[in-house]
């Protein structure tokens, strides 16, 4: 009967570190650290995105216009009212006046040459 | 950057297809609230003396007496009497004489907060005109006008020939509330 023992914490964390490829290499000394960060801050002073980049602006813009016009066109469109053929022909003497009686009422008084009840 | 302003251009882009829903939502929540109450009565004034009617509502009375004293009818005869609730335009039908349909039809606006309505269109339709190949006019409209009008006043329309003889067909239009 064989007898398999399990692997310490400490044994497996040394195998570990006998097959890293890097694990001989020494950490980079503070002034090359130091270095490469200001050369990163450099690149990154000379490359900054500046404040007002035309495309996105104006795309924004163009959007809020297109947003505007296609509201508008809703709006003035929802109206369902289909319009009102007119009545008054060109040979149809029509006038019309408007009074008051002495009570107050006021009428309005269509006189038309083609009446009939 | 480019990612903020492509989170910007969706939602301006979602915004923009949520407009159209929110435009449509609008007037529908004005006419439910803003709407009208119009009495329409048509009446027929002849010269000829006749027993008058006796089922005209009380606002129509005291505007057929008033109009009685100006005008040149000897007596008015109802001929039907309608109520319309409308929210912007409305429409109804309503006898007319002789067995026929008239139809009414308005459109209104309320005048800034003053109460007053300014109806923009208010047609009197006789459809079977169109119909009746004797009339040379064959024109449905008996009355076309726009006038101005404050609530629970009564405006009256007539319409009549040049010479202003025979029958007349006389509205009483009142605003209700």
């Amino acid at each position: 009967m064989t007898n398999h023992r399990r692997p310490q914490r400490d044994e497996i964390r040394e195998l570990l570190r006998q097959g890293d490829p890097a694990g001989s290499d020494t950490a980079l000394e503070a002034d090359d650290v130091a270095r490469m960060r200001r050369r990163i801050m450099a690149e990154a002073a000379t490359h900054r995105t500046p404040f007002f980049r035309p495309m996105p602006t104006f795309a924004t813009a163009a959007m809020v216009v297109l947003m505007l016009v296609i509201g508008w066109t809703f709006l003035r469109s929802d109206d369902p009212v289909t319009p009102v053929e007119s009545a008054i022909e060109s040979d149809r003497r029509t006038r019309q006046i408007q009074f008051s009686t002495p009570g107050g009422t006021r009428i309005i008084w269509l006189l038309d040459s083609e009446f009939e009840v | 950057m480019q990612t903020r302003y492509g989170k910007l251009l969706i939602a301006l882009f979602c915004l923009m297809l949520a407009l159209p829903a929110v435009a449509q939502q609008a007037p529908r929540a004005e006419a439910s609230t803003g709407t009208h109450l119009f009495q329409v009565v048509v009446l027929i004034g002849s010269k000829e003396m006749a027993k008058p009617s006796t089922d005209v509502p009380d606002n129509a009375r005291a505007a057929i007496e008033d109009i009685g004293q100006f005008l040149p009818y000897k007596s008015y005869r109802m001929v039907d009497t309608a109520l319309i609730r409308s929210a912007g335009q409305g429409r109804g039908v309503m006898a007319g004489p002789d067995g026929r349909d008239y139809i009414v039809q308005l459109r209104y606006t309320k005048t800034g907060t003053t109460g007053k309505i300014f109806v923009s269109d208010f047609e009197l339709l006789d459809p079977s005109r169109n119909a009746n190949p004797t009339l040379i006019q064959a024109n449905p409209t008996l009355i076309q006008t726009s006038f101005e009008v404050d609530l629970r006043e009564t405006i009256v329309v007539g319409s009549s020939k040049l010479n202003g003889g025979g029958e007349a067909l006389i509205v009483l239009f009142t605003a209700v509330q």
